[in-house]
């Protein structure tokens, strides 16, 4: 069994669904100052941590990933103490059934129910569980008491441990904490370029944080570190699996949002021992929003089992070589060749 | 000849070092591509946009002789169409012949790899008789010869940017990375409209700033009203004194592999450009 790093343990078991990104931020920020010249935030806590570079002719490059989660939302309570609730971001009702969650700032215990099976005629069985129909169960006995627990729009996280089994890891938010990781990782170094570390809020919601930071930062090139949809499934066809753990980071090539720059593509593919490309046209990322604005963009992504649910895998490997590849690619310049 | 150049929405370099041997005049490229010409002036600060680009078939992973693709564009791709990747042939295919726009692969002549990220295109032969011509994107293609007699001739009084832009078929996205850096006080575009009409270009026209933060599409927030008039010299002085204009050209087959206009189409748009600038 693979060593699960504390950093990425840390990241990925805070709460941070979209919207409410408060414990990721302050602790990204408290992480950041023992590395960075200067940190700044803006009027939607998107972080920006600048470090200077060391090039004599060096560029304004941006590394972006964002803080926020897919989770909950609780819309009213039943009169017998139960939670309504909505889904923050894309969840696909099916993998919310029987799970546990952290309600609200004090971390309320609850499970997601819904009518138990034996009560359920044939038609019923066949469709997909309604979120409409499903409740968040907190052991309240009374609206009073689960009132006196949990406010209206507190938010829900998946209640899923950080760790590791087989060669792989676990957490409930690798989407995208996992980026962060990558960025805290680098932003202990000094490189070539002058490097804005940009950790966003709301993703998940409409790429709206990176909507606001690109207008805030004034960069040449940027790279959004992100994890991706990974279907490397038996029964799956080659056609539709996307991309395979432990194959290496991934490059996308068009998105529904965003044609990857095709320079900072191969700039990253020249200092990467690994990668692989995203055999899918669909998703997308900040990048959208960010290369709008005028900016080169690409982005690099860790390929990552059933994301938007409450656990997703992840190889420790691939991070490791999407490291080592900015690192080598930072040191070196993005726009510097030799 | 531009609608014979392979340009496939996101990999435009070949059409773009081919335009830029036909301008004279100094270009530039922006973040995401567009080449453009700006003829400084002391009057208004106007663009002119309109897309080089064609419906693209982007490879996305291999079996064989078998290319799993990704299309951005708007055009329809039946089983059997003709798809010209990497200088190989191939042919738009479905697992199930009972959803043949469903689960698409396409069946390519040779077996040789194709890189990830390599763009084919719809093959699509120019032709031209008395009435019509045919070719792909070919409403556009008229457009663009405009513009670059335009790049090449202008000396009047506005602050004119002339921009062959990139990946307009993906949610117009040179557009808007063009208008975010220009600014622009007014905008001229042209888009193809499916129609078998000859005798007008239809015309659509906003009233107030458009803002592309929001990254919604350049077209569906301008609340665009449509237009038509047979008279050139009206429609022309609709779009000088709209904030943004959308000229519409009529197209036949807009959504099949080959398209056709009409040759008083292209005409009428030479007459528009001579009367605008």
């Amino acid at each position: 069994v693979i060593e699960l790093d504390n950093l990425l343990k840390d990241l990925s078991n805070l709460s941070a669904v979209s919207g409410n990104e408060n414990l990721v931020f302050s602790y990204i920020v408290n992480y950041a100052k023992k590395y960075a010249e200067e940190i700044k935030t803006d009027s939607m806590k998107n972080i920006y941590v600048f470090r200077k570079g060391f090039g004599a002719n060096r560029k304004k490059v941006m590394l972006c990933a964002h803080m926020d989660e897919v989770g909950l939302i609780v819309s009213s309570f039943t009169d017998e103490g139960y939670l309504k609730f909505r889904v923050v971001g894309g969840i696909d009702s099916s993998v919310l059934l029987a799970k546990r969650v952290f309600v609200g700032d004090d971390n309320v215990k609850g499970i997601i129910g819904i009518k138990a099976v034996h009560l359920t005629d044939k038609e019923e069985r066949k469709k997909k569980p309604s979120i409409e129909d499903m409740y968040i169960d907190i052991g309240a006995e009374s609206r009073e008491e689960a009132e006196l627990l949990v406010n209206l729009g507190d938010f829900a996280s998946f209640d899923t441990d950080t760790g590791s089994f087989g060669n792989l890891l676990k957490g409930k938010a690798f989407d995208d904490r996992v980026g962060c990781f990558i960025l805290c990782n680098l932003l202990q170094n000094q490189y070539y370029d002058d490097i804005v570390y940009c950790f966003t809020v709301q993703e998940e919601t409409g790429l709206r944080g990176a909507s606001v930071a690109s207008y805030n930062i004034d960069v040449d090139f940027c790279y959004v570190l992100e994890s991706t949809t990974c279907f490397d499934l038996p029964d799956i066809g080659v056609d539709k699996c996307v991309t395979r753990i432990g194959d290496g980071p991934v490059l996308s090539i068009a998105d529904r949002v965003t044609y990857a720059d095709k320079y900072l593509n191969q700039r990253f593919m020249d200092s990467c021992e690994k990668f692989q490309y995203k055999m899918s046209g669909s998703g997308g990322n900040d990048a959208g929003a960010i290369h709008l604005k005028g900016i080169k963009t690409s982005s690099v992504s860790i390929p990552a089992r059933y994301i938007h649910s409450p656990v997703s895998v992840i190889s420790s490997e691939d991070v490791d070589i999407c490291i080592k590849a900015f690192d080598k690619l930072l040191s070196k310049g993005v726009d510097n060749i030799d | 000849m531009i609608s014979a150049i392979p340009s496939p929405s996101g990999n435009e370099e070949i059409i773009k070092k081919f335009l830029k041997k036909l301008i004279n005049v100094e270009t530039y490229e922006d973040s995401i591509g567009n080449l453009v010409v700006h003829k400084s002036g002391n009057g208004k600060k106007v663009m002119l946009i309109c897309g080089i680009d064609e419906d693209a078939i982007v490879a996305l992973s291999q079996e064989k002789n078998k290319i799993y693709f990704n299309h951005l564009g708007n055009k329809k791709l039946y089983p059997g169409t003709l798809i010209s990747i990497n200088a190989s042939d191939g042919y738009i295919c479905a697992k199930d012949d009972k959803k043949p726009l469903e689960n698409q692969y396409i069946g390519m002549v040779s077996d040789d790899e194709v890189t990830p990220g390599t763009s084919g295109v719809i093959f699509s032969e120019y032709f031209e008789d008395d009435n019509y011509i045919k070719g792909s994107r070919i409403g556009k293609v008229c457009v663009i010869n405009e513009m670059i007699n335009l790049a090449n001739n202008y000396s009047g009084e506005l602050d004119l940017y002339i921009v062959f832009e990139v990946q307009s078929l993906f949610n117009h996205k040179g557009a808007l990375v063009a208008s975010n850096i220009i600014n622009p006080e007014f905008t001229i575009t042209f888009e193809e409209i499916e129609s078998g009409d000859k005798d007008l270009l239809l015309i659509k026209a906003a009233k107030g700033y458009i803002s592309p933060q929001n990254g919604e599409s350049f077209f569906e927030k301008a609340e665009l009203k449509p237009y038509a008039d047979t008279d050139l010299e009206i429609t022309a002085s609709f779009v000088k004194n709209s904030v943004v204009s959308v000229v519409g050209v009529p197209v036949k087959f807009a959504s099949y592999p080959s398209s056709y206009i009409y040759k008083e189409v292209k005409e009428k748009i030479e007459k528009l450009f001579e009367i605008i600038f």
